[in-house]
């Protein structure tokens, strides 16, 4: 199932939408930076790379801003490429790794204008104001943004965890591998995401 | 895998999974996969500038794929040129050491070329645009040098505030580019943002109003400074200081970003 998932979601960009793993040949032209092999594993990893830092951050400048970046270091990195490993994990990993940078960056910002925010109280109400509970023709329409929404209120752990598996078609196991969980774990905060995104979804979408 | 199919998962929770699994993708932008693919390829635009130790193997590995980007250039010939867009303000403002009327919009609009260095009085301000590319503000007392264009050796677009105030907003052709500005007391790595670059007496101060800047005196110095901080260098030695946006920069930034909202447009 999870193979079938990554099948028809890797390529993200209408190119090579085949998932058979690179060749341990073609892998050991990327450690060599041979451009066409570049290239190859570029066209493998694009889509994957910006949908997860997409479905992470929320935001497309932000997500690009991080493909660059993963691009750049895996680049640098070329020559230490296992070619008896699927590169995949190495690269879902520092993908999360730097949006895990980002959110910690954010954080701070955050607490900044927050703490500005209570300053001017009158500001903070009216903000609250445009939150209003979406009604059902709302739902219907956009269900999907909602769920993202949704996703993208989720605790970063948890976040992270329900984008990997559900989004990324990782297992359990794999994802412990990236954020230096046990499986178990993995799976009881992907239990309390779906928990928590119950309670955040509205009651009809829910 | 079959530890994806989660065996122990209420009917709701499992309406919700599906629901979730059922998300679309979502499409990057085509010009910032094609760029950044070009770059992944040749490997030298994405190492940044003072990386020296692999840039000769880099150039072996990029010189055919440097080949395919001329010959694309070459047959695509529509690359985009800095025009001026808008002047304000009296007095005279020199391009490359020839000083102009800033009310002879035309004799301005001639000297404008890739690299070219203007010196705007404290009487005036303009305007320059790149394509879709970037808006660049050159206001008040400054003296700007715009990027050169991109091709041979130039890799990243690159501008120089020696003084005052520089205002940058990026556009939607901007996705996979580097944008790079040196002060004398450092250095803004840019790669989508509106920020304003000041360059005062003995200090340099970064504003970002949106998006984020990777600011510093050097490559070791570098942060990554997000929307609505301030990083400011100093000639002195004394440390780099983060502190919240200047207000007054804040606003100038906020009247360019409103000015130019449908400049890419």
């Amino acid at each position: 199932m999870g193979d079938q998932q990554q099948s028809h979601r890797d390529d993200g960009v209408g190119n090579n939408s085949s998932r058979s793993p690179l060749t341990a040949a073609v892998l050991e032209k990327v450690r060599q930076r041979d451009p066409q092999a570049l290239a190859t594993l570029f066209d493998h990893h694009f889509g994957r790379i910006f949908n997860l830092a997409y479905r992470l951050l929320g935001e497309r400048t932000a997500a690009e801003d991080i493909t660059q970046e993963v691009f750049l270091r895996v680049h640098r990195a070329a020559h230490q490429l296992d070619t008896e490993k699927d590169p995949g994990p190495w690269l879902m990993t520092i993908t999360a790794n730097l949006c895990r940078e980002k959110w910690r960056s954010r954080e701070g910002r955050q607490a900044k204008r927050t703490a500005s925010l209570d300053d001017k109280p009158e500001l903070a109400v009216d903000l609250s104001n445009g939150s209003a509970a979406p009604d059902a023709e709302v739902l219907d329409k956009d269900r999907d943004r909602l769920l993202s929404e949704a996703i993208g209120k989720l605790p970063e752990a948890m976040r992270l965890v329900v984008v990997l598996h559900d989004l990324q078609g990782m297992t359990h196991e794999e994802i412990s591998g990236i954020v230096g969980d046990e499986p178990a774990a993995v799976r009881k905060r992907y239990s309390r995401a779906l928990l928590k995104l119950r309670e955040i979804l509205p009651d009809g979408l829910a | 895998m079959s530890e994806r199919q989660d065996m122990n998962l209420t009917p709701e929770e499992r309406r919700l999974q599906e629901a979730i699994r059922g998300l679309g993708e979502v499409r990057p932008d085509d010009a910032f996969r094609e760029r950044l693919r070009r770059k992944f390829m040749s490997g030298d635009n994405i190492v940044p500038l003072k990386r020296g130790g692999n840039r000769r193997r880099l150039w072996a590995a990029a010189i055919p794929a440097l080949a395919a980007v001329f010959a694309f250039l070459l047959l695509s010939g529509d690359d985009p040129s800095w025009v001026l867009e808008s002047v304000t303000g009296t007095g005279t403002i020199e391009v490359d050491g020839r000083s102009v009327d800033a009310a002879d919009f035309a004799g301005l609009e001639d000297l404008v070329k890739p690299g070219a260095r203007f010196v705007v009085p404290a009487t005036a301000e303009l305007e320059l645009r790149l394509g879709k590319v970037m808006v660049f503000g050159i206001i008040r007392d400054s003296d700007v040098t715009i990027p050169a264009e991109l091709g041979g050796l130039e890799t990243i677009y690159t501008a120089t505030v020696d003084q005052g105030e520089l205002l940058v907003k990026t556009g939607p052709a901007f996705a996979g580019e580097e944008l790079l500005i040196l002060t004398s007391e450092g250095r803004i790595e840019l790669v989508g943002t509106t920020i304003a670059v000041n360059k005062g007496d003995g200090f340099t101060c970064v504003c970002v109003l949106e998006g984020t800047a990777k600011i510093g005196k050097d490559e070791a110095d570098l942060d990554e400074v997000s929307a609505g901080y301030r990083k400011v260098m100093f000639a002195d030695g004394s440390p780099s200081i983060i502190v919240d946006i200047e207000v007054g920069h804040e606003k100038d930034l906020t009247d360019f970003e409103t000015r130019n909202k449908e400049a890419f447009d």
